[in-house]
């Protein structure tokens, strides 16, 4: 039995099959972006004052994929109106230009991603020196008039059993503060890292800050003893940026599912033009509504989250 | 018209119906310029916040407009289509309506703060 309303529209709704079903899947789309949106307006209007990073993106990086999303928009168009004049060649050229852009705009996500990853927030534990003369790195716990509970670092934030020493035996240096910056090595004995070093980790929260733009980076190396803990600035480092991989590897793979589809259209699934053009042109606007929505979620994604 | 064209058989019965690009256009080059207003006034020391905030979600919403009403054909779609949308809007702003309310009716938001 054959399908009916695959090219020809039903009276009643004046849609074919396909175009009904895209319209229905991007309201679901919607709500779920929406819900996304929404959690995170949610969270950065109600975050204290001052507590929200700002300037944590970048912004070239993410200018130039809102151009390359833009520019693949219209060569989605142009492939749809080279099918509507029958001319196959042409549709070959935009649908190939499409991919292309699709791919170069994960390549830059990528490329922002990895930044990421290599990135790292490393705070210093504060140092104690024993009456003895010989410096332990470690955490003060809890001090009291007569002792202090410590806990001797181990390396890369991590801690041995706690101490009790006489407080009369324990002088404390408060040195602490918190590096930032691009990681060279890590090995056991030494953690190199191109950055600054800041007072506390609020200071690294606005970006925009003239301190922030003035701050001279340099190589800053560190004994791994020193390190109270050690992140990189993936979803785990904080709210904003768990906001941030979601929405945007949400988006991305949207992205991806976008490739697949393009890809097929304009190789294997292209055959289906020598058989039935008008059911081909009507799959190719589907897949264009599909891609231009997700040129419309980037829209709102590179503002918010990279701007504001 | 290519080879390829005139080679389908299925041609015979599907006559060629030329699209007018000139809007497709238009709209590509106001996404282009938007998107640059938008990165400038990121640069630009407006003082405030505030201001920044809604003159870039101002021209968010205008450049989604476009691509909505023009790129994506909203404004000559079939009314089964408003339909839809309309059921999206409604059940999406009833969404956010009860989040909100929760939030408020518990007191205060729960936000995890920065670390």
């Amino acid at each position: 039995m054959e399908i009916p309303y695959t090219v020809k529209p039903r009276e009643d709704t004046g849609l074919y099959n396909a175009k009904l079903g895209i319209w229905l899947f991007l309201a679901s789309e919607v709500m779920l972006f929406g819900a996304l949106f929404s959690a995170y307006i949610l969270l950065r209007v109600g975050a204290p004052g001052g507590l929200w990073p700002a300037g944590w993106q970048n912004i070239p990086l993410g200018t130039l994929n809102t151009f390359i999303l833009i520019t693949s928009s219209i060569t989605m168009v142009m492939a749809w109106a080279s099918l509507k004049s029958r001319d196959f060649a042409k549709f070959k050229i935009f649908q190939g230009l499409t991919l292309v852009l699709a791919i170069v705009f994960l390549g830059v996500k990528m490329v922002e991603y990895s930044k990421k990853f290599t990135h790292y927030e490393v705070r210093l534990n504060d140092e104690l020196v024993l009456a003895e003369g010989k410096p332990v790195f470690g955490k003060v716990v809890s001090q009291t008039n007569n002792t202090v509970l410590f806990l001797p670092a181990k390396g890369l934030g991590k801690y041995g059993d706690s101490v009790k020493y006489p407080s009369a035996q324990v002088k404390t240096v408060v040195l602490g503060g918190v590096v930032d910056g691009h990681l060279h090595e890590r090995s056991a004995e030494a953690v190199v890292i191109e950055g600054r070093k800041v007072a506390k980790s609020e200071d690294l929260l606005n970006l925009r800050s003239r301190e922030a733009r003035e701050a001279t980076h340099e190589e800053i190396h560190l004994v791994p003893d020193q390190i109270a803990r050690m992140h990189s600035y993936g979803p785990w480092h904080n709210t904003y940026l768990a906001c941030y991989f979601a929405i945007t590897a949400l988006h991305a793979l949207h992205v991806l599912g976008g490739i697949i589809v393009i890809f097929y259209f304009w190789g294997p699934g292209s055959r289906m033009w020598h058989t039935e053009p008008e059911r081909f042109t009507n799959r190719i606007e589907v897949s264009g509504l599909y891609w231009h929505f997700v040129d419309l979620v980037w829209i709102f994604v590179f503002p918010t989250l990279y701007l504001l | 018209m290519s080879h390829d064209a005139h080679s389908s058989p299925g041609h015979a019965e599907a006559p060629a119906k030329p699209v007018n690009l000139r809007k497709a256009f238009y709209v590509f080059g106001s996404q282009l310029l938007i998107t640059a207003m938008i990165v400038t006034a990121y640069y630009l020391p407006w003082g405030q916040t505030t201001v920044n905030m809604v003159f870039t979600i101002v021209l968010a919403l205008c450049q989604a407009a476009l691509v909505l009403c023009f790129s994506m054909h909203f404004i000559t779609e079939k009314k089964f289509i408003y339909g839809v949308a309309l059921f999206t809007a409604i059940f999406l702003s009833a969404m956010l309506y009860l989040i909100l309310t929760a939030g408020s009716a518990s007191g205060h938001l729960h936000v995890n703060h920065v670390s």
